[in-house]
């Protein structure tokens, strides 16, 4: 007679650090981490026009206050993670495109090359745009 | 000359004996052309025969020996010993399911997943057996091939902490099947099977760690699937809402 069956699963719990168990789920967290950097600057630029809203006074104070030591540092932490943010978002763009055409090693580097080499132009652009001091105004003659 | 010896050390759990599990360490006769499954079957066969796992075909077809080895999803069939650096060479069960017994995991979760992408190519008029097959260029096979190529052997879900985190996510094989009918020139099944993956606890739950890829020891590359299913679905979302009659 066969024994009885005893089915008794048994359920293992995830450590809370996982992520520390490769390179890989340890940048993934990273990523998912520097979002709260690029949410934070979105914050901080509102923050920007509501004082510039208020009149003169208020933006100066706005610029001590952006200008201070901390606000460097916070903004250095913002550059370094919206640029990791912005370059694994690159990396993986490829793997949402459809085809045959990104199933190569070398087409997947094209794509990033592609958009780094687009995302650095309109930046540069950007920078153009607002740091060129405006044309002198030239007086019109006069009737 | 003395015999060379190598220590494996291996998560037991005995249900009929013990409600926890345990780390038992073998130490064996080692040779060098000797992968994990050899070990494990050397154990069984003169150490200690109530060692349990599951293996099959020791050529990476079947995808019955998965196992987490240092932490890491593979087929133990693949993976020779001289290729690890810790000792002892420490062997878990597949991450994120129940254990049955020793190395043996519950699976029924991930058949259920499966089934639930409806694996089979989907026709809106079945046609007369007269009309002849389905024919297919290379073109069309190559569309899918990459996918087609999964054994099942879940080292995918071991890898997913998303699946580790929520057990209800559909996970990257199951996404990866559907991605391979829905990609199929024969198949019809889109309006039934995309319902059924675009959901919460579906491909919307993915949030491209892309680990599963890593693990695949088929590169079948379940992580692109998954994202290509993701646009797949906004696209036809999309077409819904802005041509409701083209796309009845």
């Amino acid at each position: 007679m066969a024994a009885e069956t005893i089915r008794r699963p048994y359920v293992r719990h995830r450590s809370a650090f996982w992520w520390t168990r490769n390179s890989r789920y340890l940048l993934f967290q990273i990523r998912e981490l520097s979002s709260v950097f690029v949410a934070l600057y979105a914050f901080l630029f509102l923050f920007q026009l509501w004082a510039l809203r208020g009149g003169p006074g208020s933006y100066a104070a706005f610029l001590d206050f952006w200008y201070s030591p901390l606000m460097i540092l916070v903004s250095l932490a913002i550059l370094g993670f919206t640029v990791l943010h912005t370059v694994t978002w690159f990396l993986l763009t490829p793997k949402a495109l459809a085809g045959r055409f990104t199933r190569s090693a070398a087409s997947t580097v094209f794509i990033f090359v592609l958009m780094l080499a687009v995302w650095i132009a309109v930046s540069y652009l950007v920078v153009i745009l607002l740091f060129t001091p405006p044309a002198p105004v030239i007086p019109s003659g006069g009737h | 000359m003395a015999e060379k010896t190598i220590r494996l050390r291996i998560l037991r759990y005995r249900p009929e004996r013990s409600e926890e599990t345990f780390y038992q360490v073998y130490t064996i006769p080692y040779r060098d052309d000797m992968v994990v499954l050899d070990a494990l079957n050397f154990i069984k066969d003169h150490v200690d025969p109530t060692l349990t796992f599951r293996w099959s075909c020791r050529m990476g077809i079947c995808g019955s020996c998965g196992a987490n080895i240092d932490g890491v999803p593979r087929l133990t069939c693949a993976v020779f010993l001289r290729s690890l650096r810790r000792r002892p060479v420490t062997i878990d069960p597949l991450a994120n399911f129940p254990i049955l017994k020793d190395l043996v995991v519950d699976i029924d979760d991930f058949m259920e997943k499966l089934v639930s992408v409806k694996p089979y190519i989907i026709r809106e008029k079945e046609r007369p057996l007269e009309r002849g097959e389905f024919r297919q260029t290379p073109e069309d096979v190559e569309m899918f091939r990459q996918q087609s190529l999964c054994i099942n052997c879940m080292l995918c879900y071991s890898a997913c902490p998303v699946y580790g985190h929520d057990d209800q996510f559909l996970g990257p094989a199951a996404s990866a099947l559907a991605f391979r009918y829905l990609k199929d020139s024969r198949d019809q099944g889109a309006d039934e099977r995309v319902p059924a993956i675009s959901t919460k606890h579906g491909i919307w739950q993915c949030t491209l760690v892309g680990e599963c890829s890593v693990v695949c020891p088929k590169h079948v590359d379940p992580a692109g699937a998954i994202q290509q299913l993701k646009a797949l679905a906004a696209a036809k979302t999309m077409k819904a809402m802005l041509l409701p009659l083209a796309s009845r």
